[in-house]
């Protein structure tokens, strides 16, 4: 048993990215992803209690719901959503380059899931700005017009608590995908070693799924 | 417990066939809205989120080809989820059922439901006799702040920009 440990560490003696903690590269592996996942469980959790006030409210007001959601824009959700869509495959055509130990395509693709996350975010920044101008946001001065003028406000509440949300971790997304794109600019990543860009790729497609369900719940309302 | 993890490299037409899947489930969910089929619209939508969803993560983010212990979380993650909204709506949904007050009862957000009650004027003018004289002004712009007719000062100012 002991030799065993002994050859585990002996397999990984050059890697600087192995810690010493873990048995092998393998393990190391495992668990790192593991615990990604039991943080995704606890994600999930945390934006299926803010889509559970949604439904809530949605099925005491489902008029004004609708008569509010009229002031989203189709057209830009839809292209949201296939901007999102399109930098999930990027990240995964990443992970995919990583777990080949193709540093170059790491990079390439990661610096595409970026700029298509910019994209998401101005889009956004457009809508927000929308929103503002034409008093939508709740608050003293929202005015909706028509006879669910009062009860919209609680459907834009949650419009700018999930979408800002979900903008929030789009932003922190961000941040970590300058952080590997250093480096796999470094050549840090290998056929033996990708893990941490298996994790961004699962936070990556974590912020998508929660758009894949935002999309229909607050645009798709006719 | 050190599973070898086989690196199970997926081609990328595999990719590009579940990125097709996706986009081809976002038109038809767009194009689904625009159909009125009554309460079935969101049972539609919710069910092709759904199944993209269950794309995204059993491909993209490999659980079909994974741990059992990984398989495991994902899905108690998903069983919580379930808990989480039946335990909940069973409570909300069922409020009303024996003849008790609907909704939030007597006097929650119901009551804004309705056309504004004569009510709301008288209140705003009470609130107007409470200050001084100079005040008054002020409290007939804000009293239709708390009432359900917007202040007609607005209008103008939203057609404006």
């Amino acid at each position: 048993m002991s030799s065993q440990v002994l050859d585990h560490s002996a397999a990984h003696p050059a890697n600087p990215n192995f810690q010493h903690q873990f048995e092998d590269l393998n393990q190391q592996y495992a668990s790192t992803t593991f615990g990604m996942w039991v943080f995704l469980v606890q994600e999930i959790l945390f934006f299926g209690a803010l889509f559970c006030a949604y439904a809530i409210y949605r099925a005491t007001y489902p008029e004004a719901y609708a008569a509010a959601s009229h002031h989203l824009d189709v057209t830009l959700g839809t292209f949201n959503t296939v901007v999102l869509i399109g930098s999930s495959l990027t990240m995964a055509l990443a992970v995919r380059c990583a777990q080949l130990g193709r540093n170059k395509g790491v990079l390439g693709y990661l610096f595409t899931t970026f700029m298509l996350g910019n994209v998401f975010l101005g889009v956004k920044v457009v809508e927000y700005s929308d929103k503002f101008k034409h008093h939508l946001v709740p608050g003293a001065n929202f005015y909706m017009g028509g006879p669910y003028n009062e009860q919209a406000q609680i459907y834009f509440s949650m419009y700018f608590a999930m979408t800002g949300m979900h903008a929030l971790h789009m932003i922190i997304g961000a941040g970590l995908l300058i952080f590997f794109m250093w480096k796999a600019y470094n050549n840090t990543y290998s056929t033996e070693y990708y893990g941490p860009i298996e994790i961004m790729g699962l936070y990556w497609h974590f912020v998508d799924i929660v758009w894949i369900f935002l999309f229909p719940m607050l645009y798709l309302i006719a | 417990m050190s599973e070898h993890h086989e690196h199970h490299i997926a081609p990328k037409s595999m990719y590009f066939t579940i990125f097709g899947a996706l986009m081809a489930l976002t038109f038809l969910t767009v194009a689904v809205a625009k159909v009125d089929l009554g309460r079935a619209n969101v049972i539609v939508a919710l069910a092709i989120a759904g199944v993209k969803a269950s794309l995204v993560v059993l491909w993209f983010m490999h659980v079909k080809h994974n741990t059992p212990l990984i398989k495991l979380t994902v899905g108690v993650g998903f069983l919580w989820l379930v808990f989480l909204f039946v335990i909940t709506f069973s409570d909300y949904l069922s409020r009303g059922m024996m003849g008790w007050p609907q909704n939030w009862g007597a006097t929650g957000p119901v009551i804004l439901n309705t056309t504004p009650p004569p009510g709301v004027e008288a209140h705003g003018e009470g609130a107007a006799s409470h200050g001084p004289a100079p005040a008054a002004g002020h409290a007939e712009t804000a009293a239709p702040a708390h009432g359900a007719p917007p202040a007609p000062a607005h209008t103008p100012d939203t057609k404006g920009h």
